[in-house]
């Protein structure tokens, strides 16, 4: 009697559930893997568009870069500049995965396969995942940011609250929290210290001016000594601004909180989508296999694969999924069938159990100490890699390594530099608040000489000018300490 | 079960919302491409042209960004087929920011490209001219369409119901149910299912026989009009006033564009002589010399009787900016009055003048404001601005 779960590429949300019934079986009788539970949505392809405008949030608050973003994405479709992702997966619990009502049944398959499965258990299991999301509060959450700028809005009038909003997007990269920084309440006695104090101040301002100025909302946070520097300039300002309304702080906490949101994600799309790729693979071979599709299914899910995995020749980006799935699948045979290379350069891995052993990779590593422990001489070989430097100094690049054994451990540490959140996103820090005149001072150090591209500077600069509603100081540092230059923004 | 949610056919009000937003920030830019649109482009075609242009301007959404071509840095790239470990190779002018040796430089600004539908075309064009909400409707597009009754259904709401007819249907069923359990009682055999079939209630009304009335749409059967537009192109008609021109007539154009099937253009220019002329020469017209009104008002009767005025319904849309001879003012008004108004459906004149103050110190201006007191199918304005036009073609737009 046939297994086979389907057999024409058309489905309905019936064959949906049979299919992903099966791979849940499967996946529980082989691997024992632990997703978030997936709530399947079926989606058009203009929604689907809207949610790659929106980082997979079609709940999110309404504002323009939604809509520009929106246009560029449709627009790069329809000139066939990029092909639709054909599966998206949303970090929540549960987790809201779309499948494209254009996707043929077989790519469907390769959809519960990688995303839920796939990314699913990523999400669950990575542990900056899990240190930075709290994947019950992400949707309540969106919720209450769209719900709260609606009635603000409506209070304060759309463009108003639409350029608050501007000014915050444009330091959302500067809004996050890098490290886990103890911001805990601090004592309780040291509260009731703290809170002495601002009665205090308070007293004295009422005196001296007669009232209390409303927006000098004095925190016990910003009296108690502020942690110096603050790479978080958002959560910063929202604490201590001056010049800001309650309303305002918290369209600041949203837009933050949101941004902390993507913190780990940028940190692991490499691990992320290898995983899943992995995965993905891996399941529909054992779905083909044990005769659950056929066999034009299983090529139709090959050919995706190759297309989607592919690198591409000649370039410093690497594809995550090509590389990615390129190193868990090494890192598989190198358990199961380890050489004496693998006991040199894959240690942790080499001859162990592959599931479990694979899985705890996921669990414990980021993209930068996955291409540092994990990234093997096979991988190197397969792709040609090879590192070199563009010093500012010299008038020539130097190779520093080629795909020969040797070299492997200065192409992972070259490569593992690209894989951090500061290499997209400069820190800027608040190095500190003058106690008198409230002036804000900002530092930028120069590492190895890598500015910062002046024209965005000056104008994201302004942003915070306008949040923080007194002069701003901004000062870049070399790496030794000194003060290079300062610009400073009265206005 | 993992309850699968079909979400194709939600409200998509959020999409649209922050397009929405999109657009009105970028308002004055995408009215600057609509007018660049409106000049380039016939009446005919402007509505097709729907693709706006803007310059994507990195001032929009700043944020800091690292300048990647200083400092020292390192990069890994793939598919080395020649280099060794402690090659050198030389730098090709300013270092490349993304990496890679060859040619990959910056990424240009992109100008992108985005659509607008027809209505928001339409809205873009006529913005200026503060129409009222039912005539941008009116000429957005839609068709308006009658409902006709067809028939009866069975699905419908409490107001449509049709009580005779569900009545009628009842009584239908309840006769036939009254037949069965006739037949029923014949064929019992003991007493208690006799009582039991005797006993048996049958409802008056039951659901299934509510009928409602159903109607369809139809659309207005095909008719057609035929629009001449009549420019003065004396040397005195320089380009604003051309533009205030050309934005009238496409005003007039594109309204009877939503309300006929087939709509037919017809242009004349006139200084000292009248000639027909294609859209192209119409708005490129420079001729100058004086002005002969009466010599267009005749060749523009010419035009129209071309036409057979019971099957193709016809206007005439005058532009000028208003210079006559004197001697000539019985005669113009001889031919209004007695060959061009009893055959259009109406008469729109605009007068794109100076600000000569209301009302036609002109004396073309004086002769039309005679006739229309007598003569309700004509308007007429006076027009500086866009948003002076809309007055002359107001009576034409009145909610029928």
């Amino acid at each position: 009697m046939s297994k086979l779960l389907y057999t024409t590429s058309t489905w309905t949300i019936a064959d949906i559930d049979k299919i992903w019934q099966c791979i849940q079986e499967l996946v529980a009788r082989k691997y024992q893997l632990d997703y978030y539970r997936p709530q399947f949505e079926v989606i058009s392809c203009d929604q689907m568009i809207q949610r790659m405008a929106t980082g997979g949030r079609p709940n999110i608050y309404s504002h323009w870069s939604f809509g520009k973003a929106y246009e560029l994405q449709r627009k790069d479709w329809e000139s066939g500049n990029s092909g639709m992702p054909y599966e998206m997966i949303f970090h929540a619990d549960p987790a809201p995965c779309y499948l494209m009502e254009d996707n043929s049944t077989t790519m469907q398959v390769l959809v519960l396969a990688h995303a839920a499965v796939g990314h699913g258990s990523f999400f669950k299991g990575n542990y900056l995942m899990r240190e930075w999301v709290n994947a019950k509060a992400v949707l309540p959450r969106i919720t209450h940011a769209r719900e709260f700028i609606k009635e603000c809005e409506a209070e304060h009038g759309v463009d108003k609250v639409e350029k608050f909003i501007d000014a915050c997007h444009a330091l959302s990269a500067q809004g996050v929290d890098r490290f886990k920084r103890g911001r805990a309440k601090s004592s309780a006695d040291l509260q009731d210290k703290l809170r002495n104090r601002i009665k205090a101040i308070e007293e004295e301002e009422e005196s001296l001016h007669g009232n209390v100025n409303e927006n000098l909302k004095l925190d016990v946070d910003s009296i108690g000594g502020w942690r110096y520097p603050d790479e978080n300039i958002l959560y910063f300002i929202e604490k201590n601004g001056p010049m800001l309304e309650p309303w305002q702080r918290e369209i600041i906490r949203i837009v933050r909180t949101q941004q902390q949101y993507f913190f780990p994600n940028y940190q692991t799309k490499l691990m992320n989508e290898g995983w899943a790729s992995f995965w993905h693979y891996t399941i529909c071979k054992d779905l083909y296999d044990e005769g659950f599709i056929d066999e034009g299914a299983y090529l139709e899910i090959l050919h995706n694969h190759t297309n989607v995995a592919h690198e591409h020749p000649s370039s410093c980006n690497h594809n995550p999924y090509a590389l990615g799935f390129e190193i868990f699948s090494d890192l598989r045979r190198a358990c199961e069938n380890p050489t004496a290379e693998d006991y040199e350069y894959l240690p942790l891995v080499a001859g162990k159990p592959w599931i479990e052993t694979l899985k705890w990779v996921m669990e414990n590593f980021k993209d930068q100490s996955f291409i540092k422990e994990f990234l093997g001489p096979n991988v190197v070989k397969k792709f040609k890699l090879f590192a070199w430097d563009d010093l500012d100094a010299e008038m020539e690049h130097r190779i520093l390594g080629v795909q020969d054994i040797e070299d492997v451990y200065v192409i992972r540490d070259v490569l593992s530099e690209t894989y951090t959140y500061d290499y997209y996103f400069p820190t800027i820090n608040v190095n500190y608040m003058k106690k008198d005149t409230r002036e804000l001072y900002l530092g930028y150090v120069e590492k190895n000489g890598v500015k910062l591209d002046p024209e965005t500077q000056k104008e994201t600069t302004k942003h915070i000018r306008k949040l923080w509603g007194l002069p701003v100081h901004f000062e870049t540092f070399h790496e030794s300490g000194d003060r290079l230059r300062t610009t400073i923004l009265r206005w | 079960m993992s309850g699968t949610i079909d979400r194709r056919y939600d409200s998509d009000s959020i999409g649209g919302e922050n397009r929405k937003k999109f657009m009105d920030r970028n308002k004055e830019r995408i009215k600057d491409s609509v007018k660049d649109i409106v000049d380039r482009y016939d009446v005919k075609d402007i509505t097709k042209q729907r693709k706006i242009k803007l310059k994507s301007n990195s001032t929009d959404e700043p944020s800091y960004s690292i300048d990647r071509t200083t400092g020292d840095k390192r990069y890994v790239g793939n598919s080395n087929k020649r280099y060794q470990k402690g090659d050198t190779v030389a730098k090709q002018g300013k270092a490349p920011s993304k990496g890679g040796f060859d040619n990959e430089g910056e990424d240009g600004e992109h100008d992108f490209i985005f659509e607008l539908t027809r209505q928001e075309l339409v809205q873009y064009v006529f913005a200026d001219m503060e129409l009222p909400d039912f005539i941008k409707q009116g000429i957005a597009g839609d068709y308006k369409t009658k409902l006709q009754r067809e028939g009866f259904t069975t699905e419908g709401i409490p107001g449509k119901l049709n009580v005779k007819k569900t009545v009628e249907t009842s009584m239908a069923r309840r006769i036939a149910y009254k037949g069965s359990l006739a037949r029923r009682l014949e064929a019992a055999e003991t007493e208690e299912e006799k009582e039991e079939i005797r006993n048996k209630k049958i409802p008056f009304i039951d659901e299934t026989d509510l009928r409602y009335n159903r109607y369809e749409e139809r659309k207005f059967p095909i008719k057609k009009a035929a629009v001449v537009m009549l420019m003065d192109v004396s040397g005195s008609m320089g380009e604003d006033e051309r533009r205030l021109a050309k934005m009238f007539f496409l005003l007039l154009y594109v309204f009877l564009d939503s309300h006929y099937e087939a709509v037919e253009l017809r242009f004349i220019t006139y200084t000292a002589t009248a000639v027909e002329n294609t859209e192209e020469e119409f708005f490129n017209d420079y001729r100058s010399g004086s002005t002969s009104v009466l010599a267009g008002l005749n060749k523009a009767h010419e035009v129209l009787s071309e036409y057979d005025a019971t099957k193709t319904n016809l206007y005439l849309a005058h532009a000028t900016d208003g210079d006559l001879f004197l001697d000539e003012e019985p005669a113009c008004e001889s031919v209004l009055v007695q060959k061009i108004l009893p055959v259009v459906q109406y008469l729109a004149y605009v007068e794109v003048a100076e600000g000569r103050g209301l009302y036609y110190g002109t004396t073309v201006g004086k002769v039309y404001k005679q006739l229309t007191h007598q003569h309700p199918n004509m308007g007429m304005s006076v027009a500086t601005k866009a948003n002076e036009i809309f007055p002359a073609l107001r009576n034409l737009f009145r909610r029928k």
